[in-house]
Parts: C-alpha cells; structure tokens; sequence
C-alpha cells in the first residue's frame, strides 16, 4: 500500500496502561466515525506496516481513542510504535454527499461562476484565516475564493464542477491587471 | 470538610487560603469574599460556623463566577475565537502559542511533549 | 495595553468611506485594502473585504462575530501547508 493511496489519520500519542494498550490522536473533524476500525497502517521507517487491532475504546478527551493492537500485549512493545503516524487507505473515509465534500476530493475540479461561467480549475485549497479558501487558477491569474455557504451554490461530483456564486467584483479584482492600484 | 461551590476546601488552613482551592478564586478574590461575608481573614475553616459558612456561599454565588460556570465560559471564549478563524483561533487549533512567542525551540507548554520526527537521516561527515 | 477608549477603535479613513458606500449602494462589490489595523466595525457585516497579506489579497468574508477583531487577523501572512497526507478534512 502507497502512502499516496492513503490519508493521515493522525498519530501514537501515548502509552495507556501497562499492558500495551496505546492512545490514537486522531486528526479528523469526527473520531467517532472510526471505532469500528479493524486494521490501521502505522507508518515506520517510511513504510506502511498494517496492524490488526483487538479493541477501540473512546477516551474522554474528543480526540483521542483508547487502541488494544493484537499481538501487542507489553508496555515495551507498544512503547516502539509510540509517535508513529497513522494511515487507512482513502477508500475507507465516509463518502460524503451533496453538497459536502472533502478537500483533496475537488482539487482539479472547475469553478463555474453564476455570472462569468467557467472561470478555471481549482489547484488547491488554503485552509487557513477565516474561511477556507479555493485557489483558482485562470491562465496566469490567480484567484481566490472564500468557501462560504453564502457563495456556494453546488457541487457536481460527475461533472467535477463547483457552482459558485461570487461577490460582485471579487472576480473582476483578480483578473484586473493593475490589482495593486489602489482605488478610491 | 466544608463544602463550597460544589467542592471541597481544606479544613485546617485559614480561610484566605482555603478558599483559593475554588477554580476561579485567587488571594485577592478570597479576601473580597471574606470581607463582604464578615469573616475574619485569619479565621481557620474549621472554626467558621453554619452562618458564616452560608454567608460565604451567597457571596460567591452571587458575585463570582467560579469552577464549572466559568470553565465553560473559558472554551466557549477559545471556541469562538476558533470558529471565526482569526490568528488566535488558528494559533488555538495549531496548538501554538498565542502572543507572539518564538517556536523555533521552547514553547513546551503548549506544544506538549516533543514529538520526534522518524527517520530524520542523522548527519554524517 | 489596549487602545485608549476616548480615541475610538481605529478604520482607515478611506477604509470607512468605501464601507458606508457600500452601505448606501446596494449593489455589493468587494473592497480591496492593505489597512490590516483596521477594526472590523458591526458596518463591515456581510461585505468581503480583500485583505493584502504581503503577497496576494485574501477574501475575507466578514461575519457579525467577527466585530472587534482587526482584518489582519483573518488573513494570515504565512501560510503553513501542514505535512502531506492530511487528508481527513471535509466541508460543511
């Protein structure tokens, strides 16, 4: 299995207990959409080594699940794979519909504007600040939009478009071409 | 054990003291409190009695904000400012300190224990 | 130390004109400033504001509970990717 194949599910925080149990910080919006896991991939020296584990129980802080791998039954064996990062293959995420989706799905997908129409392929999406933001490149120009649902008309995953309907101007700023004019 | 704002408070200190064990309540707080419930500052918890002890719940009931109340109001502060997504909120959800402190090394408390990366290739000469 | 009351919170001037124009004039277009320091006044709800970072503008859609707080703070400077293969992160 390619880590290219797989998403970071977060990491081996620490030791729980001494009999080999371990604590999972897990790096997602919900954690609780991964207790039913059987098997993880835990990332050593650069490779992916499937683990099958025994039991998943919550832990009190939001992030974090109590993990009882098979075969792991020392504080001493569990203590190697602590600060290990986690991997489940991409196919394992909950699929999501309408329209929610996952960051790296749209990547690629064009952006249809309610006025101007295609405007350009998303390369990546910035998620820092206030709202995350799609980097929209239109030939050289960059773009940016705010995924906010006040601009958010729709997705279309077969078509692999965006609906959006932009802030009159905000558009227009990006394409000008002097945007460093300063306007009154 | 007296029994305050819904926890315990140690017996054989004096009050001054023995209140600070509130969440919330630091020395200054629990002077406030002691003076305007009329109770000496020096007066050990043991040697209060039922009417000073009322005094003192009504006093913080009514003007203090104090353990679960104000632990709550504490994550909803930092959950807003995570919700709105300013530097503060990210520096929240990052995990990072706030203020303008350096990262390049210290900054444990909020980064928590050190994370070693795996296989960082050591440098050979 | 905070900002002395009796001055007011601090808006570009230029900043605040567009802003009541915008008010006025229904037809919402977006404000382009480099004014980082300036406070977000309750008038600022619901424009998008291009807020420079050094580099590019950053939209910034201005929400009520953003009052209070400064453009710059929602318009990072630098901006850190994370390590690959984060992926479990969805909208909405």
């Amino acid at each position: 299995m390619e880590i290219s194949e797989c998403f970071l599910l977060g990491y081996v925080s620490k030791l729980f207990g001494y009999k080999g149990d371990v604590i999972f910080f897990i790096d997602a919006d919900e954690p609780e959409n991964y207790l039913e896991m059987e098997s993880v991939f835990v990332k050593k020296n650069n490779k992916l080594i499937p683990f099958f584990i025994d039991r998943i129980q919550k832990h009190s802080k939001q992030n974090n699940l109590i993990v009882k791998f098979q075969d792991i039954n020392s504080a001493e064996q569990a203590e190697l794979l602590v600060g290990s990062e986690l991997y489940l293959p991409l196919s394992f995420l909950p699929k999501l519909t309408g329209n929610k989706f996952y960051f790296h799905e749209v990547i690629g997908f064009k952006v249809s504007d309610k006025d101007k129409g295609i405007i350009g392929e998303i390369k990546d999406i910035i998620d820092v600040g206030s709202t995350p933001i799609f980097q929209v490149f239109a030939g050289h120009k960059e773009i940016l939009l705010p995924i906010h649902d006040n601009f958010l008309v729709s997705v279309d995953k077969d078509s692999k478009t965006i609906f959006y309907k932009a802030p009159e101007g905000l558009i227009d700023m990006y394409l000008a071409d002097d945007l460093y004019s300063k306007d009154e | 054990m007296a029994r305050i704002a819904g926890i315990d408070i140690p017996r054989n200190k004096r009050g001054e003291i023995s209140l600070t064990y509130i969440y919330g309540i630091g020395r200054s707080n629990a002077r406030k409190i002691l003076a305007t419930a009329g109770v000496d500052l020096n007066k050990k918890v043991e040697t209060w009695n039922d009417d000073e002890i009322t005094a003192i719940r009504n006093v913080i009931n009514e003007e203090f904000k104090v353990e679960g109340g104000l632990r709550s109001e504490v994550q909803m502060n930092i959950k807003r400012l995570m919700d709105i997504g300013c530097y503060r909120g990210i520096r929240h959800r990052t995990g990072l300190p706030l203020r303008g402190q350096k990262t390049k090394n210290n900054a444990r408390t909020r980064k928590g224990k050190r994370k070693t990366v795996a296989n960082k290739k050591k440098a050979t000469k | 130390m905070s900002r002395s009351l009796k001055k007011g919170p601090y808006i570009h001037y230029k900043l605040e004109q567009r802003v009541f124009q915008m008010a006025s004039n229904p037809k919402k277009s977006v404000i382009k400033t480099w004014s980082r320091a300036s406070m977000i006044s309750p008038d600022f709800v619901g424009l998008t504001i291009a807020v420079h970072n050094g580099n590019k503008f950053i939209p910034v859609y201005v929400t009520e509970n953003m009052v209070g707080h400064k453009l710059g703070e929602f318009a990072p400077t630098r901006i850190f990717r994370g390590h690959a293969g984060k992926k479990d992160k969805a909208k909405k």
